[in-house]
């Protein structure tokens, strides 16, 4: 069974005594629950999402103008990132198989997130507990979204029972069950990989097409899936959760695809890495390059998402001076056929580089090309 | 969805309908959760 259905399976009880206890007790009905959830799936993720956090709030109660130290915690987290992200062996994981700590990725980037917030002293006021309940938050920590601490607080002082939005709560995750299960799995992954099947001798490039189509439906089915109710159990505890996801498949160019694919991310690379890079370069192409690779290594650290990254900067900056040229201002005349022409343009880009993913090595992403370029 | 049902039909008959709407996704789901395995490949986590 899925690790999602464990989530939700604790969900139930937890919930009740959630919503029975006093406001105070709240936040440590959920540390529990996470804590015993961890202690069950992994133990040893367990004691790195404890270490961490101990290790960042005691750090920063003492030291949290002294920029060497931010330093080093924010190199200590991401190292700790890289490590075990470099030594992963299976991409997938069943229960009892993870070689990555149990939502490191997400967790990790929240944990910089902290500290560069409490450096720049933009944290508002509040206590230990508050920010166990941010990094133990058990909705989100699986599969994101990479929410900020800020939003968090404010729901976490709020804590107040609200029918119509545990309702709303309870319609996010059956929608995103629907759009794992149904749609991601079945209608997509089973049904439309199969009839692409037909094609395989007679029209190989419509194949190769169906297939890529197949792979950027169900990644975005399956992910989108998941925010939702990552975003729905949260409501069900009275949290507003940011978005992930806001049709990217309409984005009608690559930086609007950006701001619509994995937004919580896409921001946390814009604030952290973008920024502060662009602030010191004044450079858009190497602060644009950075957050990108950032962005690409946080998935997999592999040759082959440098490269999808690579692809990505390089059509962030064509697009950059594309906005510049003499063909920008004609077709900005004519919006409607701009539009319709840079999403096409977009999704097919999104499509190709996804397939740079997908694909065992280079040669054989090149040999996909060949054959839907009709080359071969 | 609750909203826009009621909207359009009011109260009575957005009552039934929402519950039908949620019966008809929930079937779906259900019947699909023999596929449900690890399908989706995007990076380790």
């Amino acid at each position: 069974m899925n690790i999602i259905f464990y989530i939700l399976g604790l969900s139930i009880p937890l919930l009740i005594i959630y919503w029975l206890v006093n406001d105070k007790l709240k936040s440590m009905v959920m540390i529990t629950g996470t804590i015993i959830f961890l202690w069950y799936i992994s133990l040893p993720s367990l004691l790195v999402l404890i270490v961490s956090s101990l290790l960042i709030y005691f750090t920063l109660q003492q030291f949290n103008s002294n920029a060497k130290t931010i330093v080093s915690l924010i190199l200590s987290t991401a190292g700790v990132l890289f490590f075990f992200k470099i030594n992963i062996k299976q991409e997938y994981i069943s229960l009892g198989e993870r070689v990555l700590p149990f939502g490191l990725s997400y967790y990790s980037f929240r944990q910089i997130h902290y500290i560069f917030e409490s450096y720049k002293k933009k944290l508002p006021k509040h206590d230990f507990l508050d920010f166990l309940g941010y990094l133990f938050f058990l909705p989100t920590l699986y599969i994101g979204p990479i929410n900020r601490f800020q939003s968090f607080l404010k729901d976490n002082q709020r804590k107040r029972w609200d029918s119509q939005f545990f309702s709303y709560g309870l319609e996010r995750i059956l929608y995103g069950l629907f759009k794992v299960t149904f749609l991601g799995n079945f209608l997509i992954s089973l049904k439309l990989s199969n009839y692409s099947g037909n094609f395989i001798i007679n029209y190989p490039w419509l194949y190769q097409y169906i297939q890529m189509v197949v792979f950027y439906l169900n990644a975005y089915f399956q992910f989108a899936g998941f925010s939702d109710i990552a975003i729905g159990l949260s409501a069900l505890f009275g949290y507003r959760i940011m978005e992930n996801f806001n049709y990217p498949f309409v984005a009608s160019n690559i930086a609007d695809f950006w701001k619509r694919w994995h937004i919580s991310l896409s921001e946390w690379c814009n604030e952290y890495v973008f920024q502060p890079i662009l602030s010191i370069s004044r450079s858009f192409i190497i602060s644009i390059f950075f957050s990108i690779i950032v962005l690409a290594l946080w998935h997999e650290i592999s040759y082959k998402y440098i490269l999808w990254g690579l692809l990505h900067i390089i059509a962030l900056n064509v697009f950059h001076f594309y906005n510049n040229t003499a063909l920008y201002q004609l077709l900005n005349k004519y919006p409607i056929m701009q539009k319709v022409l840079g999403i096409f343009i977009t999704i097919h880009f999104v499509m190709i580089s996804f397939m740079l993913i997908k694909t065992d090595d280079l040669k054989d992403f090149g040999n996909f090309i060949k054959i839907l370029f009709l080359v071969s | 969805m609750y909203s826009w049902l009621y909207n359009k039909f009011g109260n009575k008959k957005a009552n039934i309908m929402i519950i039908f709407w949620y019966m008809a996704i929930l079937f779906l789901v259900i019947i699909s959760l023999d596929t449900y395995q690890a399908r989706f490949k995007y990076g380790g986590w």
